[in-house]
């Protein structure tokens, strides 16, 4: 028998039992963030049955515990531990960009957590960090709690719009193969309809009117459906809202946001227009010849706008007078 | 300076609802008026100032010479006389009559043309024609116009067809140009304004005979395009230019156009009418004219006009909300806008064609200015003196040295080829 190299185990081989995924495809392994070590389902059951016991790999006494094995979700080690260690100093720096009064201390506040992922990660100065990370915790011991508790709401109430997205979803997708299967059923059911109408009422009424009130009636219908969707979307977006208000009620950045959007004029232009556009009344020899010109139409041009342009450039300054204005200088 | 004006007043626009900025304040912020809108005094000023460096800048050329030719130079000197302000204008409005045919020539648009003339006349209030001759830089604005004004043709297709340039010799100067003109590239003309009033004269004075306005509207295009040559673009706005040469061409659709625009009623016009007769007797006789023509035309054209004027369209009364904002009478308002395009037009009509003679005189001095060396060896050469003004036999010289300066005769001889 081949000896095991402890250092280099394959990547489908417990190296307790030598149990191989080949033979057995439902083998899964499983690790602990204390060394990181893969031992497969079955041995973590067997070996800490009884207790914390240490880490059957040579070379490390590590203590585990049974409950503290996890699943492998990465490939790489290395990213898996990140993970597990951003995961633990999140944790505990859990503010938010809101709680900052300026981005820059935003910043500042992200550049220290990733320079405790660094260290932890790489093993530098770990004590330090892990003293930093303590002491941390314990002076931020209640916006910490608080932190959390938020999270926790925010993640319900991520939770419930997501409920409601999908049940906005699936009614709309029921009301929509409702209307699809009632225009197919219309359409057959209209066809026989005319056809009996027709033939019972063909002495004393005009076909014209018999048709058209079946076509009135198909019409309703579908109106209805529409109109049913529509409340629906209405509905939907209101809870949405009101899910979304309570969501952020105390973010500071929101609310100092100015509500004024950007215009390129500093300030919007005037509604009223000093003139009255009317182009259809615009007469003159030379463009109306090329309205009709397909040379012209195909590049998307419009005559409208020109007039338009054309109209706005006469008032462009009608009443600067340069001499009054600039004689100051 | 400039950006103090435009920076926005937030908090208090917040309370009031959204800032309006009117067609007066948007234009006020243009570049064109920003940069290159001047009043009459300021345009000379800039002239003088212009031309007062030149001289500097040649007097240092003559300095750097050698000893020998600035003898010679002090003898001929008597007979030299600097160029004054009006003869740089002169070669100037030369060089942009050229800058026109040479534009016909490879058929641009209008727009082109008139951007690339104004391009011409704002690098020449920068400069002086003793620091870079009118022509290669006419060459390069009417590129850089034909660019900026969407237009473009490769810079080999223009040097071809311009003899003696290279695509370098005009290339060279585009970042100079666009320099002095501090980058504003965009130009408003008054073509465009035209064809705006043209169109709204249609909706405003109903009655007016079509055949009538659209046959003012081509002549006032024509007045356009050659008031391009005055300095009326530095001392009025484009609209306002537009209603000039409407004036010139037919006051009295202007002048009702107006009247209805800003909403003035013909009866509030006679009394102030009356008014003024009491006050000054001079001034009668000009407005009295435009009184009877108006009422000479409002009992041949429209009887029934009277109606209209009382109950106002929508132009007006939108007129009348920014009249409160501004406080002015509509008749004050008219007033000020009548007496603005008076102005404008006596400017207009001013029409300066310098000839070919003039023109060389003066390119002949400006030559001189920028290469003394040059001329000065010519003339030992030639052993004559020189007496730019007078002489027959200088004019041999002249032609010799300004043969490249017609370009009309060497785009004769592109046609032919």
């Amino acid at each position: 028998m081949v000896e095991l190299d402890w250092n280099n185990v394959p990547k489908d081989l417990c190296p307790v039992c030598k149990t191989d995924k080949y033979l057995s495809p439902e083998i899964q392994f499983k690790i602990n963030p204390e060394c990181y070590h893969k031992i497969c389902d079955a041995c973590v059951d067997r070996i800490f049955a009884l207790g914390p016991s240490p880490c059957p790999y040579p070379n490390c006494d590590k203590i585990l515990r049974r409950n503290k094995f996890k699943a492998q979700v990465f490939d790489d080690l290395n990213v898996e531990k990140e993970c597990d260690i951003r995961r633990r100093v999140l944790s505990v720096y859990n503010k938010k960009e809101g709680d900052f009064q300026t981005g820059e201390m935003y910043d500042k506040y992200l550049e220290e957590i990733e320079d405790i992922v660094y260290k932890l990660l790489n093993r530098l100065d770990i004590e330090e960090t892990e003293e930093r990370l303590r002491q941390y915790s314990i002076e931020n011991k209640q916006s910490i709690e608080l932190n959390n508790a938020r999270k926790e709401q925010e993640y319900e109430k991520f939770i419930k719009l997501q409920k409601l997205e999908r049940l906005y979803k699936s009614e709309r997708n029921r009301l929509n193969s409702e209307v699809i299967e009632e225009d197919k059923k219309l359409k057959s059911l209209s066809k026989i309809e005319v056809i009996d109408q027709l033939q019972n009422a063909a002495s004393d009424k005009d076909p014209e009117i018999i048709l058209e009130s079946i076509r009135n009636s198909m019409m309703d219908k579908a109106k209805k459906y529409r109109e049913q969707l529509q409340k629906l979307e209405e509905k939907y977006l209101r809870q949405k809202e009101a899910i979304n208000k309570n969501l952020n009620p105390n973010d500071i950045k929101n609310k100092n946001k100015s509500k004024i959007p950007f215009t390129p004029f500093n300030g919007d232009r005037m509604i009223d227009l000093p003139f009255k556009f009317d182009p259809k009344n615009y007469k003159d020899p030379f463009n109306s010849k090329i309205v009709d010109d397909i040379q012209y139409k195909a590049s998307g041009y419009k005559l409208n706008e020109f007039y338009e342009r054309s109209l706005n450039d006469a008032f462009y300054g009608l009443e600067c007078f340069i001499s009054d204005e600039k004689m100051s200088i | 300076m400039d950006t103090k004006q435009l920076t926005p007043k937030m908090h208090g626009v917040e309370e009031k609802g959204p800032h309006r900025i009117d067609n007066d304040e948007l234009y006020r912020r243009s570049t064109q008026y920003r940069y290159w809108s001047f009043d009459e005094e300021k345009i000379e000023d800039l002239r003088i100032k212009v031309n007062k460096r030149g001289q500097e800048i040649f007097n240092n050329r003559i300095l750097k010479l050698d000893d020998e030719i600035i003898k010679k130079f002090l003898n001929n000197e008597k007979n030299f006389k600097n160029i004054t302000v009006n003869e740089e204008r002169l070669i100037i409005i030369y060089y942009a009559r050229k800058c026109k045919d040479l534009s016909n020539f490879f058929k641009f648009k209008t727009q082109v043309r008139l951007t690339a003339i104004s391009y011409l006349f704002k690098f020449y209030l920068i400069h002086s024609i003793m620091e870079y001759y009118p022509q290669q830089i006419m060459y390069t604005c009417l590129y850089l116009s034909a660019k900026s004004e969407n237009n473009f043709i490769g810079i080999n297709n223009f040097s071809k067809a311009i003899p003696k340039t290279t695509p370098e010799s005009i290339l060279k100067f585009e970042y100079l140009i666009l320099d002095s003109m501090r980058f504003s590239l965009m130009c408003h003309h008054s073509i465009k304004p035209l064809y705006g009033f043209y169109l709204d004269i249609q909706n405003v004075l109903i009655k007016l005979d079509f055949n009538r306005l659209y046959k003012d509207y081509l002549l006032c295009r024509d007045l356009i395009n050659e008031s391009i040559f005055n300095d009326i673009q530095f001392l009025f706005t484009p609209p306002q230019i537009a209603l000039a040469s409407l004036y010139i061409i037919d006051d009295v659709v202007c002048m009702r156009y107006l009247m209805r625009k800003f909403g003035v009623k013909r009866k509030q016009m006679i009394i102030k009418m009356n008014q003024l007769k009491n006050n000054e007797k001079e001034d009668i006789k000009i407005k009295k004219d435009i009184i009877i023509k108006e009422e000479i035309k409002d009992s041949t054209n429209d009887i029934d006009n009277d109606d209209n004027i009382d109950d106002d369209d929508g132009g007006s009364s939108n007129d009348e909300k920014s009249k409160k904002e501004k406080k002015q009478t509509p008749i004050e308002r008219y007033e000020k806008m009548i007496e603005i395009i008076k102005a404008c037009a006596i400017k207009m009509k001013e029409n300066i064609n310098p000839t070919v003679e003039e023109a060389k005189i003066i390119s002949l001095k400006a030559h001189f200015c920028l290469d003394p060396v040059k001329y000065f060896k010519k003339i030992s050469r030639d052993v004559t003196p020189i007496n730019v003004n007078t002489d027959n036999t200088d004019n041999n010289s002249v032609k010799r040295e300004n043969t490249d300066d017609d370009i009309n005769d060497d785009i004769k001889r592109i046609k032919v080829e």
